[in-house]
């Protein structure tokens, strides 16, 4: 059994302008000690599928079908209440891009991460005080025992983030979520962050979920990735495999749209057109309306992931012989959460 | 102005076209930008107790965002200007375009210094294109609209306007059923298009484009270069490109300048710099960048602190306290030295630390492993110490000051290395640059 499990996630928001479906039939696993990257454009859900798992989507979202199983406890039937107690902090945390925001300015550091302690653990508040400084330093702060009395906006945008992670890892999660943890940051800053990543998971052997755009990054933390379009997974493998082996045609045209430092090419060739809305998302495979590769077929059915390789699956007609399912209709999944 | 100058301007060149290829078309020298710190008199004056005479100091102080620039853009050609946030490469465009007036130095545009050019034609000639398509739009107004814009500013009718307008948007890969929508109707990609699109219209010579594809999805930036380059193929453009990204400089440009707190350190042809970089900075920018290739390394942080303040910037090589190859000099081991700085920082504060009360426990605090130190350099060491003992602090200032790094001492200017067209800032010779052996470091040097 794997520590978490998403099965057939469907998180929907049910806006004036139509019910978005930001999340549409994902599934994932993470192994215990292993690093899961989730990866795709903007739009394509990854925020929202990591948020459900937390429990963290706000009106006018709603989990309206699937499992999130943690250590073979189901998340989306505990209460609020519950989660809060027994997995937030303790058991999953998270790390969001801004750091900035996620932190209170008219706290110190210090204080902060010493709330959550006594919140999480039956430390005392000088223990407390201890157990900060030791995790400041754990996170690469320069001086801890000096800047746990700083103020937020006394660190610099690296510092703040690894004051974000030294939060993050206060009370031992078995998991940590990392949604963008680097983007807004200079790549100098970001290498050391991407390091930090790598001890704390050496060290700590805690499971990561690391969210990005960035296939570079997922390369430095992951050991595994599910590369997400317009909600769905299209693709799942162990990294390399996938870099070296994409199968499904989205993968492809991603990896073919990467522009790195480390070569010249004359000429990228990147997919056309943009995401589509996922108020009306295509019929279905969502892809169908920019790939290379799409036939009449791919209007009417939904590609399953097939296996294709080694803990490699792509969900893709190129790849499906038997494809013969069919997939509930929006109405269906929106009134069975109703009744 | 020169009359060779006019010669090269006036002769071959008519109206508003761009020069032959091969003649700069922007030429920029000794160029800054230094931004007040307190604006205005009132806000600079502070009231100092301790000040000799009048108990009040102006605080005139500056952030350097730009400090000494100097390039030349030739015609049909793009540069690319990559740094870290606060590096001043964004101020640098703005200096160029007029939008900010520049402190100190010259630009020259097509020939002619730029404050000779009537600001109208500089206006038609040069266009800049920012990084937030977002807010770079007036969200009220029509897209096709915002596209005559620069052609009304230069009087143009409005049938011929609305003509061009339709004209461009289909040059960027848009629809000409789109000129009467809003931005908000737009995704990202396509705002970056209609921007493109508006600096585009009058046809200038110049491109200023500040982060053109940053904030855009991967796919979605490999478009937008995409069409920068063929746009550029088509009309002749120049590009000045500013980026903090590396790999969108290099798939852009075909020169690539990396900037350090307000300061180029290295120049280089764009094939040169990815595969020879001999500035330290420019080494270690590269080598933090993730590259999705498991057969290429992987990201490694090599810059320790964070960039030091622009209003204050380090003296000597401003990259020396970050710099992963600073040069100790010859007698010091690296422990040693790093106990001369912590003795000449303290000195140049005018007091020893509480501890030390003569000569042998100074040097005993400050450098333990003075039997590490060379001869010479351990009596330099003594005799600074007496003379801070003795009150004799400039004295002993100077003393210190002879036995410093080079890195410190002097500020290494851009020098050629290796190829004509390379230039470097830095101390440390120009022999070994990156991609040879990289274990060969020589002595002194950690």
């Amino acid at each position: 059994m794997s520590l978490l499990e998403v099965e057939n996630l469907r998180t929907y928001f049910f806006t004036p302008a139509g019910i978005v479906q930001a999340v549409d039939g994902v599934s994932f696993e993470v192994d215990a000690g292993e690093s899961l990257g989730i990866v795709g454009e903007s739009g394509a859900g990854k925020s929202v599928a990591v948020k459900s798992i937390m429990g963290l989507i706000r009106d006018p979202g709603r989990i309206v079908e699937g499992s999130v199983r943690f250590d073979g406890r189901e998340l989306t039937e505990l209460s609020e209440a519950e989660l809060r107690r027994e997995i937030r902090g303790n058991e999953i945390s998270i790390v969001f891009q801004d750091a900035m925001s996620a932190l209170n300015p008219v706290f110190t550091v210090g204080s902060q991460l010493e709330e959550v302690i006594v919140e999480n653990t039956d430390r005392s508040p000088s223990a407390a005080r201890e157990r900060a400084i030791e995790l400041l330093d754990d996170v690469g702060i320069p001086n801890p025992d000096r800047r746990i009395d700083e103020y937020p906006h006394q660190y610099s945008g690296g510092m703040q983030q690894r004051a974000m992670i030294a939060m993050a890892l206060a009370c031992d999660p078995r998991l940590i979520i990392a949604d963008e943890p680097t983007t807004a940051l200079d790549v100098t800053i970001q290498a050391g962050i991407l390091e930090l990543f790598d001890e704390i998971q050496e060290t700590h052997d805690t499971s990561i979920v690391y969210v990005t755009h960035d296939l570079g990054v997922v390369r430095e933390v992951c050991d595994r990735v599910s590369v997400m379009y317009l909600g769905r997974v299209v693709e799942s493998a162990p990294y390399e495999e996938l870099y070296r082996y994409p199968k499904h045609p989205y993968t492809q045209s991603l990896l073919n749209s990467v522009v790195t430092p480390d070569e010249i090419l004359d000429e990228i060739n990147p997919i056309g057109g943009t995401m589509p809305s996922a108020v009306s998302p295509p019929s279905g495979c969502r892809f169908r309306t920019r790939c290379p590769e799409a036939v009449e077929e791919c209007v009417h059915v939904t590609p399953r992931a097939r296996q294709v390789g080694d803990s490699h699956t792509a969900a893709c007609l190129l790849y499906d012989e038997s494809n013969s399912h069919e997939e509930p209709t929006l109405r269906e999944i929106t009134n069975q959460t109703n009744d | 102005m020169g009359v060779e100058v006019i010669m090269s301007a006036g002769s071959q060149q008519t109206g508003d076209t761009a020069d032959a290829a091969g003649q700069p078309l922007l030429e920029v020298s000794g160029l800054k930008k230094h931004f007040p710190v307190n604006s205005g008199l009132f806000a600079s004056i502070t009231f100092d107790r301790d000040a000799d005479g009048f108990p009040i100091t102006r605080d005139d102080s500056s952030v350097k965002a730009v400090d000494g620039v100097d390039f030349a853009l030739e015609a049909g050609k793009t540069l690319g200007v990559v740094g870290e946030s606060g590096c001043g490469k964004s101020t640098l465009a703005r200096t160029i375009l007029g939008l900010e007036e520049p402190t100190a130095g010259e630009i020259r545009f097509d020939g002619r210094p730029k404050d000779e050019i009537p600001e109208a034609e500089f206006r038609k000639r040069s266009q800049m294109v920012f990084q937030d398509p977002q807010s770079s739009l007036n969200g009220r107004r029509r897209v096709g609209h915002i596209i005559e814009d620069p052609l009304e500013g230069a009087g143009w009718e409005k049938a011929r306007r609305r003509e061009r307008a339709l004209e461009l948007l289909e040059q960027v890969g848009l629809k000409r059923e789109y000129y009467n929508r809003y931005p908000h109707e737009f995704s990202g990609g396509q705002r970056q298009r209609i921007n493109l699109a508006r600096a585009l219209s009058i046809s200038p010579d110049l491109i200023v484009c500040d982060e053109p594809v940053s904030g855009l999805d991967v796919s979605i930036q490999a478009q937008i270069l995409n069409l920068m380059t063929d746009l550029q193929a088509e009309y002749g453009l120049t590009y000045l490109v500013i980026s903090h990204d590396l790999s969108v400089v290099r798939y852009i440009a075909d020169r690539v300048a990396v900037m350090y707190l307000g300061e180029f350190v290295e120049v280089a042809p764009t094939d040169r710099l990815f595969t020879h970089q001999y500035h330290p900075y420019a080494r270690a920018l590269l080598s933090a960048v993730p590259n999705p290739d498991p057969d290429m390394p992987g990201v490694s942080s090599q810059l320790s602190g964070a960039v030091p303040s622009a209003s204050n910037p380090p003296r000597g090589c401003r990259f020396h306290t970050r710099c992963p190859s600073f040069i100790i000099p010859d007698g010091f081991t690296a422990e040693a030295y790093d106990g001369y700085d912590r003795l000449r920082s303290d000195v140049s504060e005018r007091s020893l630390d509480p501890e030390v009360n003569d000569v042998s426990s100074a040097l005993e605090t400050y450098v333990p492993e003075l039997a590490s130190v060379a001869g010479d350099r351990r009596a330099a060491l003594e005799s600074a110490v007496s003379e801070a003992l003795d009150g004799e602090w400039d004295r002993a200032e100077r003393t210190l000051e002879s036995e410093q790094s080079p890195c410190q001492a002097e500020a290494p200017s851009l020098e050629t290395a290796g190829d004509p067209a390379h230039e470097a800032a830095c101390h440390l010779s120009f022999e070994t640059p990156s991609d040879a052996d990289s274990g060969s470091t020589e002595d002194g040097r950690r």
